[in-house]
């Protein structure tokens, strides 16, 4: 039961994405349907119009499972290997570094504010 | 019939491929032996040694990439479920999206001007923060080179997931959404893939920054190159 409850939560999801693509290509959005088909389905639940227990099952299996799904994508990366041969260093150490430096712009800038943030709330002088 | 034949045994070795993957992981708990990591290693090296180019290969598991469609929507479960949080906490996110993106943008435009990149090439690497589909439709806007921005977009998703737990811990985060934030803005899908796995919170912290990161960018950077 547990598994045709997945499999038929799992093709309402594809719905949401089909509709997403088509609210894309339709008004020429420069969003992917993907993101679309997550906005509309956050939309119904707040309104209510979902409820949060009719999909549990498929978003469960999608969010275990979710590196899965960009495998065939990353094996990508055998095509890089032409290239390589020309920019080679240049272009890991540029991914590396460009990489690192956006991480930790990111943690310590957000980690920052919510701390001055707090601060500035419990502080009873304000 | 025969090209049934091979997506299916493409389909089932990419499977197989990742539940080893899986349990290695399990066996050796390291950021270098991250599932996703190893089996696209193994995938691989398979390939190259039986001879198959990666287009047949990509086309043969095209079925297991549409997937990650519906798996993006599913991602607004743990929006809505922490909606109170990401709501409550919206100026330190929007403010590490802007940040974040802005300094890694910028590091990786002097980075290819100091070593001397080809300007398309450099292009790509300028939008590697953004999730595949975004990133493919700016390039053209901004005439990067196309061929390679799922790569390069994929390998930054795939250095994140391996790096961003341990820079985490030594520069002492410790606030969920400030934990979550690193993964969505700079490693977007496999990010959040990781970050899924450090914490609820922090998984939806990761999606919320990603398709905000999409959004925002493609607005920001055709703009930009206006400019330029």
């Amino acid at each position: 039961m547990q598994v045709v409850r997945t499999i038929i939560q799992i093709a309402i999801l594809c719905l949401f994405y089909e509709i997403g693509k088509w609210c894309t290509d339709f008004f020429h959005l420069p969003i992917p349907g993907s993101i679309i088909g997550m906005l509309f389905l956050f939309l119904l639940l707040l309104t209510g119009v979902v409820k949060e227990k009719i999909l549990m099952d498929g978003t469960g299996f999608f969010l275990r499972h979710f590196s899965f799904f960009f495998l065939p994508l990353s094996v990508s990366a055998m095509v890089l290997g032409p290239y390589f041969i020309d920019f080679g260093w240049k272009l890991i150490v540029i991914l590396l570094i460009s990489g690192i430096t956006g991480f930790v712009a990111t943690a310590i800038s957000a980690e920052r504010l919510i701390r001055w943030k707090e601060k500035r709330n419990h502080d009873p002088s304000h | 019939m025969i090209h049934l034949i091979s997506s299916l045994m493409a389909l089932g070795i990419t499977v197989l491929y990742f539940i080893f993957g899986v349990k290695i992981h399990r066996l050796w708990p390291n950021p270098v032996t991250i599932p996703i990591f190893i089996s696209t290693i193994a995938i691989i090296v398979t390939l190259l040694i039986i001879d198959i180019p990666y287009e047949q290969y990509a086309d043969f598991t095209s079925f297991i990439t549409y997937l990650l469609g519906p798996a993006t929507v599913a991602l607004a479960y743990p929006l809505y479920q922490h909606r109170k949080l990401l709501v409550q906490h919206v100026q330190p996110i929007l403010f590490g999206i802007l940040f974040g993106s802005g300094m890694s943008m910028l590091i990786s435009y002097l980075f290819s001007m100091w070593l001397g990149i080809p300007s398309e090439w450099s292009r790509s690497l300028l939008i590697k923060t953004i999730t595949t589909p975004v990133a493919v439709d700016i390039g053209k806007v901004i005439e990067a080179n196309i061929e390679v921005i799922p790569t390069v977009v994929i390998v930054t998703g795939m250095f994140g997931a391996m790096i961003i737990p341990s820079i985490l811990k030594l520069l002492h985060v410790k606030h969920p959404i400030a934990k979550g934030l690193p993964f969505g803005v700079i490693s977007h899908g496999v990010g959040t893939a990781q970050a899924i796995k450090e914490g609820e919170r922090e998984g939806a912290v990761s999606g919320a920054a990603m398709a905000l990161t999409a959004t925002i960018m493609s607005f920001v950077i055709p703009i930009l190159f206006l400019f330029v």
